[in-house]
């Protein structure tokens, strides 16, 4: 289906720069509305689960190496079970995607091109990433690879004029009321997070895979480096404000002034914004593509992209009236369910598998299983 | 179909979206506000008026007019009154011929009528509107705003550019939408922001920034003069540099200035026994700047003696502003949110009394002063024998 080969190090660069995405912007924020100065915290406790998720995934793929999520759910849980399921979690995959790209939409349409129509920023988005995904699993990941150190040096920029203006008071005082805000503010930050489990669609394609939790490892702790810096930039020049601002990121960059001379740099912010939101959409878009291929046992994922990449832009639209829905806690719980319990009951189920099935053919030859 | 085909299809599919420029908008479209005033009317409703930069492309005939090509831009100022910000924008945007463009205003000025009733009006729009920039400066005008606007300035572009860079010059507050926001979400919910002043001489106008005016709750509470507003930019640490004049007793009736470079401040709050307590420190090195007094400053101990005499004006000076401000009962000086900061649980204990606790803040100050340079002259006997009878 898909004979492409890359490295461990690609899937961390692919997994945390998708990841990173949506956060960059929005996450602040949700952190800061419940866990205030200590927000900075929070991006450090949520990676714990991230650390967890990939560990599942990793885990998971050493037990089925040449298979996806979907191929060994089917294999656990029995046909009927796992496609059902299986199709549920595609489900997630396409919405959770469809989320991002109309917060994608609605974030330029409020601040740069308000008068475009919102299908023309959705489909010309959506076109480029199809495109991508059709390129196979290695223009996948060599995208966001090659697209890293552009982010990297945009987001520096953005970074290094603010240094003059941050007050490191604003964290005071510290942990005033315990753990408990921190710990929401992680909660909050679920949603996030648990986009490391679409990890599991690359992980098969993976050539060297000795060195596979190590970089999964990496990039749940680069996303974490990355989202603690950007909130203690953000909040040490917002402070209290912070909460008050969608995207205060966005914030941050108009509010640079080097030597008056240096200034308006919102359209950093853009581009930082697109090229990460192209990763990320490809990052589903793979996922979503690949996976229903091996669902429903085609024998090419290709031909499945162009018509999933039009249901989310379908699915950007339906039942969302406002983009705030995206923020609040009860999808937390939606994300949760697919991406951090489903791999740990399916590991618990190759665990007991594997114990069992021992058992039963302790005479056979005992390939498949191998840890 | 054939590869070259496909690749014309393409090429002429997408001649299909070159056409869609939705967002396009020529420089000559734009009504480019450089400077927005908002007043409150008799009936309560907002008065907006906005200054605009009208930019003229250089043509044949301005050159062939003469020696008066210089500039040519000119400042237009316009006003609609609406029931609200975002009203009164539609309403101005009726009477323009160019689309609105908040982009580049830097200047918003709030009349005082307006900001005696409440900001929140004005500060809700700049704040929700993706255009205006959180780093525009914040002003309270003494009357009108529409006034502040209407003035032709000789030396800057316009007024609002004037403004803008007495605000950057630190002789008195520099106040951002972005501070103003984070300020009045901060624990004590005030806020200070300077104040542009109309002076009025020989039929010319000239608006300056004199004193500040605070907030509290969104509402205008207090206007300071110029030296409650030093003093209460030493408290703020926004002091960038500073004069300081103090008579010198010992030295014969003289005076004798410094200039400070640098300064900074900080508050150390303490609670003992249930008695609250802040304590300014300051840290100031400057340069001898004048001195007519008979002490010879080549001698250390006389230094030493000017030094506290300086620092017995500057504490004054900063005493005066926090009696000031315990005397009418608005935390502008920023003392709950060291509070808070320091002691979370006594604050948030007593967070309900805080009008009643601040006026009883005990404040003691620890001033370090240094002149480090006594300027190009040292005892300076030629001017001082020439004074003496």
């Amino acid at each position: 289906m898909e004979r492409g080969r890359i490295s461990a190090a690609q899937v961390a660069v692919l997994s945390f720069m998708a990841v990173t995405a949506t956060s960059l912007l929005t996450a602040p924020t949700v952190a800061s509305s419940v866990a205030k100065q200590d927000m900075w915290l929070s991006p450090i406790l949520a990676s714990t689960v991230g650390f967890l998720i990939v560990w599942l995934l990793v885990k998971l793929n050493q037990a089925y190496p040449n298979q996806t999520l979907i191929e060994y759910m089917k294999k656990l849980l029995g046909r009927p079970l796992g496609v059902t399921i299986g199709l549920l979690y595609l489900l997630f995959i396409i919405q959770t995607t469809a989320n991002v790209l109309r917060q994608f939409t609605d974030f330029i349409k409020m601040t740069f091109l308000l008068t475009t129509p919102a299908l023309v920023i959705a489909g010309s988005m959506i076109l480029v990433c199809a495109l991508i995904v059709r390129g196979g699993v290695e223009t996948v990941a060599r995208f966001a690879t090659l697209l890293l150190p552009v982010v990297v040096v945009l987001i520096l920029m953005l970074y290094m004029p603010t240094i003059k203006d941050i007050n490191a008071h604003n964290f005071e005082p510290v942990l005033s009321e315990g753990m408990t805000p921190p710990l929401k503010g992680a909660f909050r930050l679920m949603s996030w997070v648990p986009v490391f489990t679409f990890m599991n669609f690359y992980l098969p394609f993976v050539s060297n895979k000795r060195h596979m939790l190590g970089w999964a490892f990496g990039s749940v702790a680069i996303f974490t480096v990355i989202l603690f810096v950007t909130f203690i930039f953000v909040y040490a020049i917002l402070g209290d404000a912070t909460p008050i601002y969608v995207y205060p990121f966005m914030v941050l960059a108009r509010f640079i002034s080097l030597t008056e001379f240096f200034e308006h740099l919102e359209s950093l912010v853009m581009m930082v914004w697109v090229v990460e939101i192209v990763i990320r959409i490809t990052f589903g878009l793979f996922s979503a593509s690949i996976g229903l291929a091996q669902c429903l046992g085609l024998p090419q994922y290709r031909p499945l992209v162009l018509p999933i990449s039009m249901i989310m832009v379908l699915f950007s639209y339906w039942g969302i009236t406002n983009v705030e829905f995206v923020f609040s806690p009860e999808i937390v719980m939606y994300y949760l369910t697919f991406g951090l319990l489903l791999p740990l009951l399916l590991y618990l189920a190759s665990l007991m598998k594997r114990r069992f099935g021992k058992q039963q053919k302790d005479t056979e030859e005992k390939g498949e299983y191998a840890v | 179909m054939q590869p070259t085909c496909r690749t014309l299809l393409t090429l002429l599919l997408s001649a299909i979206l070159l056409s869609g420029c939705w967002d396009r908008i020529e420089i000559n479209d734009l009504a480019i506000i450089t400077a927005a005033g908002v007043d409150l009317t008799d009936n309560d409703r907002i008065k907006l008026s906005v200054q605009l930069f009208v930019p003229s492309p250089p043509s044949s005939e301005q050159s062939a007019s003469g020696p008066s090509s210089g500039s040519t831009n000119k400042t237009v100022v316009r006003d609609a009154i609406g029931i609200d910000m975002a009203d009164a924008t539609a309403r101005l945007q009726e009477r323009l011929s160019r689309k609105v463009f908040w982009g580049q205003a830097d200047v918003f000025v709030f009349g005082e009528k307006l900001a005696r009733k409440s900001i929140k009006e004005p500060l809700e729009f700049l704040t929700r509107h993706p255009h205006p920039r959180e780093r525009a400066n914040l002003f309270v005008s003494d009357g009108p705003a529409e006034n502040v606007l209407k003035w032709n300035t000789p030396i800057e572009r316009n007024s609002a550019e004037t403004l803008r860079e007495m605000a950057i010059l630190q002789t008195g507050l520099n106040v951002s939408i972005l501070q103003a926001i984070e300020e009045l979400s901060e624990e004590a919910h005030t806020a200070v922001l300077p104040v542009v002043h109309i002076l009025q001489k020989d039929g010319e106008s000239s608006p300056f920034i004199s004193g500040s005016a605070t907030f509290k709750d969104l509402r205008m509470a207090d206007r300071l003069d110029t030296s409650v507003t030093r003093g209460l930019l030493w408290l703020r640490n926004e002091i960038k540099s500073a004069t300081i004049t103090s008579p010198v007793p010992q030295g014969g009736g003289g005076i004798a200035s410094v200039y400070l470079f640098h300064a900074s401040s900080k508050l150390v709050p303490s609670i003992k026994n249930g008695e609250w307590r802040m304590r300014v420190v300051i840290d100031a090195t400057g340069n001898l700047n004048e001195n007519t007094s008979t002490l010879d400053t080549t001698k250390e101990p006389n230094i030493v003696k000017l030094q506290q005499n300086f620092k017995r004006t500057l504490q004054k000076r900063i005493e005066e502003t926090v009696k000031i401000a315990q005397k009418s009962g608005v935390d502008y000086l920023g003392f709950a949110e060291q509070f808070y900061r320091h002691y979370p649980k006594q604050w948030n204990k007593s967070k309900k009394n805080w009008d009643e606790i601040f006026p009883k803040v005990v404040v003691s100050y620890d001033i370090r002063l240094v002149v480090a340079r006594n300027g190009l002259t040292g005892d300076n006997k030629t001017l001082q024998q020439s004074e003496t009878p």
